[in-house]
């Protein structure tokens, strides 16, 4: 089996995690939490913690196998199959959420007469053929994403400055304390981090002598500094007002700037940021759930399934809302209680297993 | 629905392809197949009544009440 390192998992936890947050989903939280979004984040990210270290003791119960396979010593057989099935259910609409967001964005920002459904089945080849090349790919791609998010951080901040911020505002993230807005915008991003529960699925590809809980810190410390720091500036530039009635209020942020006669706007740069790591994502995601599909299916080699559960995803987007208004409004009043319900599956699969004793999650012998 | 189609030809036949330069059991081709029309009904089910059939409306029902 290839294994991935506690550096790369990492990586490919804050690439996962901050992806689509910082770029889809600022908007809805500011509109929630108006200035409490920063604190919202800050919960969110620790609670979402809670969540993936809960996933992460249930998958550390049975290190050699998939938790598709050895979640049925815990609950049994006739629980777990519709509880996985749920699951992969859960992260296929998530991939599906994820890859109509970008579908929308590419349309709005850089492909206007392209049909939609052109643009689907071109990012259904490449989550397929990177879900085809496995786990090992998908953290060698997080590595150079996280690479060149960096590279693009350090060169873009120091521009991003010169843009007049209020910085003034910044005091009402202290004073304008509302904590039924604090609360609501906590309970918007929670999930953001608790998707991360996904390293569940794929325990048994990680080095057996991996750190999980300082990797699993260290992957939600990172993803958060930086959603913060898309959140705090396109909150310092238009206001809570202004920037969460914005479907992209980081990109119209970027797009304010000019640094030079030759580049007219640097929202293409942005662009090299959001879809190679939304990819990542919705390739991880899928591949999560091929896995656990071919596990309680009792296929060895997953590969054959990536192309037709691919393929369910893209026509799950195309049809997943009218337009970027009725997507937002999902994401923003059903989603997070959604997201919340599944994440918390493990969570009872754990508290059998304590119920149960040590082996619980091992079979019994004959 | 003709697009739908063509592509799901094209992946049953790469699939085909791949299953049997790697010898797969019978057993393999049919839970490989088996899925893939689970996929194909899907698509088609959704270009055909895209409101009715989004799973979205179960969330939002179930969230609701």
């Amino acid at each position: 089996m290839k294994h991935i390192s506690a550096s790369q998992l990492v990586m490919l936890l804050t690439i996962y995690i901050y992806s689509e947050n910082a770029g889809f989903l600022i908007s809805p939280i500011i509109k929630t939490a108006s200035y409490n979004a920063v604190l919202a984040v800050i919960l969110g990210g620790v609670l979402g913690l809670l969540i993936v270290l809960a996933g992460a003791a249930v998958a550390r119960m049975n290190e050699r196998e998939y938790f598709a396979v050895f979640g049925k010593y815990i609950v049994g057989k006739w629980v777990h199959i519709p509880l996985i099935l749920l699951l992969a259910g859960y992260m296929l609409h998530r991939a599906s959420m994820s890859m109509r967001n970008v579908e929308d964005f590419l349309m709005v920002n850089h492909l206007p007469t392209t049909p939609e459904t052109v643009i689907a089945i071109l990012l259904g080849l490449t989550v397929a053929l990177t879900v085809r090349s496995g786990i090992q790919a998908i953290a060698r791609m997080a590595e150079v994403i996280f690479f060149v998010n960096l590279l693009l951080l350090i060169i873009l901040t120091p521009l991003l400055l010169g843009i007049e911020l209020q910085t003034p505002m910044l005091r009402a993230f202290v004073t304008n304390f509302d904590l039924n807005r604090t609360a609501a915008g906590t309970l918007q991003a929670t999930p953001w981090f608790g998707d991360a529960f996904v390293v569940l699925f794929i325990y048994p590809h990680l080095k057996q002598q991996i750190k999980i809980r300082r990797v699993a810190v260290w992957g939600a410390v990172f993803s958060m500094i930086l959603i913060l720091s898309y959140l705090v500036p396109s909150l310092l530039a238009f206001g809570p007002e202004l920037a969460g009635k914005m479907t992209y209020p980081v990109m119209e942020y970027v797009r304010s700037m000019r640094i030079a006669d030759f580049i007219e706007t640097l929202d293409p740069f942005l662009t090299i940021l959001y879809i190679p790591a939304l990819m990542l994502k919705i390739s991880l995601l899928v591949y999560a759930a091929v896995i656990s599909l071919a596990r309680i299916l009792s296929l060895h080699d997953y590969k054959p399934l990536a192309f037709s559960v691919s393929a369910a995803v893209v026509g799950y987007s195309v049809h997943f809302a009218d337009n970027t208004a009725e997507l937002l409004y999902f994401m923003t009043a059903y989603w997070p209680s959604y997201a919340l319900c599944m994440q918390l599956i493990p969570i009872l699969y754990w508290f059998v297993a304590k119920i149960r004793g040590k082996g619980a999650a091992h079979p019994k012998a004959p | 629905m003709a697009v739908v189609f063509v592509l799901f030809l094209l992946i049953f036949l790469f699939e085909y392809s791949y299953l049997r330069s790697n010898k797969r059991k019978l057993r393999t081709h049919l839970i490989v197949y088996g899925i893939m029309l689970l996929s194909l009904a899907y698509n088609l089910a959704a270009a055909w009544l895209p409101k009715q059939l989004n799973p979205n409306l179960i969330i939002e029902a179930v969230l609701q009440k």
